[in-house]
């Protein structure tokens, strides 16, 4: 057992506190401890097949899989409100939660992040919070979205120029544009 | 959380033959506002807990999956269409999913075990020549029930086994298995010919595999449908 428990943290010991920042970033703290779990058992049993031997290699792979086990951790309860909202005589949409991080009270800067971030196409703000938060690359993020490089940079470029353009025009709404710039 | 006045992304003020200055002001606004910031790493004990769950309910599954796999071979002959439940479970509780089975323990563990963890699919075979391609059929796109990027790892007279590697629809299992139509029986009547070491991407409703090119060889550009449609 002891054998096991060495291979394992040899094995997926780097990327667990990586992962479940990945995972915090994206749920809430309930959903994380499980998704976590689901995310290193799929890695465990793939880890004769994992791609790469170092943990900044396997990182990308590693979200890859949380991406998806975190998908999957949303449509069951996205079946589970609409069961309910079945149950209660709702319509699907009015049962349907929202994106977990969405448009905020504009308040303070936290909450313009947040809120930006809801404004993007879920595309987008994906690959800005893999570039600024998980710190990746264009590569890192192609390897986690299963996309081309160049579609990731693409993507990238796009997402940055679209959170500008949102960040200006609700700053300027909120009375917080920097220096009196106007909204162009 | 940080309160101060956040950096603007916008400025221009910053030197123009910087490295992408204003890349490196959007990146430190974003990371001023880390929602894991605050994150504590995990205690011992808490880390512990979690190596053992993952590696209980691995061994446990291991265990299991042979018998699994036959049962659900066998239910998937003597019902021949719809997706087929091994062990009445699945789509009936769909929420029993892998990611919900991996953080069970004790009793539960045995529980999770007996999930399955094959989604069986079958395929009706052949096309209709009237048919819009996915990427003019979100409507169709939309309502998949099942999507995954798969490799075909294996390719019998009347079943192909995938191993998946990315779930956009559906409760990800270890593997998918798409049975021939009972009336064809024979894999050369589907509507994809899948060849052993091939990656593609499948997708399916009612447990019926679609064809009218949703169920193709991997291609970025039905990648691209489904990545819009599901991510």
């Amino acid at each position: 057992m002891r054998e096991a428990e060495g291979d394992f943290e040899a094995r997926l010991g780097g990327v667990i506190e990586p992962v479940r920042r990945f995972l915090r970033r994206r749920c809430d703290p309930d959903t994380v401890d499980d998704v976590l779990a689901d995310t290193l058992l799929v890695l465990w049993r793939r880890r004769d097949e994992l791609p790469a031997t170092t943990d900044a290699d396997l990182l990308p792979y590693a979200y890859g899989v949380a991406r998806g086990c975190l998908a999957n951790a949303r449509r069951s309860q996205e079946r589970r409100e609409r069961l309910r909202g079945r149950l209660l005589g709702l319509r699907a949409s009015d049962a349907a939660p929202g994106a977990v991080v969405g448009p905020g009270d504009p308040g303070d800067p936290a909450d313009h992040v947040a809120a930006v971030l809801g404004l993007l196409p879920p595309a987008q703000a994906e690959v800005l919070r893999l570039w600024a938060w998980e710190e990746l690359g264009a590569g890192e993020i192609a390897t986690v979205l299963g996309i081309t490089p160049n579609a990731a940079s693409l993507r990238l470029q796009r997402a940055r120029a679209g959170f500008r353009e949102h960040w200006r025009q609700i700053r300027t709404e909120t009375g917080h544009e920097p220096g009196g710039r106007r909204q162009p | 959380m940080t309160a101060e006045e956040p950096l603007d992304p916008l400025d221009p003020s910053g030197p123009a033959e910087a490295e992408h200055p204003q890349d490196r002001d959007l990146a430190a606004l974003l990371r001023a506002h880390d929602p894991a910031a605050d994150l504590p790493p995990l205690t011992p004990a808490h880390r512990a807990r979690l190596r053992a769950t993952v590696q209980e309910v691995d061994m446990t599954r291991s265990r299991r999956t042979p018998l699994l796999a036959a049962a659900a071979a066998v239910a998937v002959i003597a019902v021949g269409g719809g997706l087929v439940l091994a062990g009445g479970s699945d789509d009936t509780a769909p929420d029993r999913t892998a990611a919900e089975s991996a953080t069970t323990s004790g009793d539960d563990a045995g529980a999770a075990a007996v999930a399955p963890t094959v989604t069986d699919l079958t395929d009706a075979g052949g096309v209709s020549a009237k048919c819009l391609p996915p990427e003019s059929n979100p409507q169709v796109v939309a309502a998949q029930e099942v999507v995954v990027d798969a490799v075909a790892t294996e390719v019998s007279d009347d079943t192909v086994t995938l191993t998946p590697s990315r779930w956009f629809a559906g409760a990800p299992t270890d593997l998918v298995v798409i049975a021939a139509p009972p009336a064809a029986g024979r894999m050369s009547e589907m509507s994809v010919e899948f060849v052993p070491g091939e990656r593609y991407l499948v997708s399916a409703t009612g447990g019926a595999v679609t064809a009218c090119g949703f169920t193709a060889p991997w291609s970025a550009d039905l990648e691209a449908v489904y990545e819009a449609a599901f991510s």
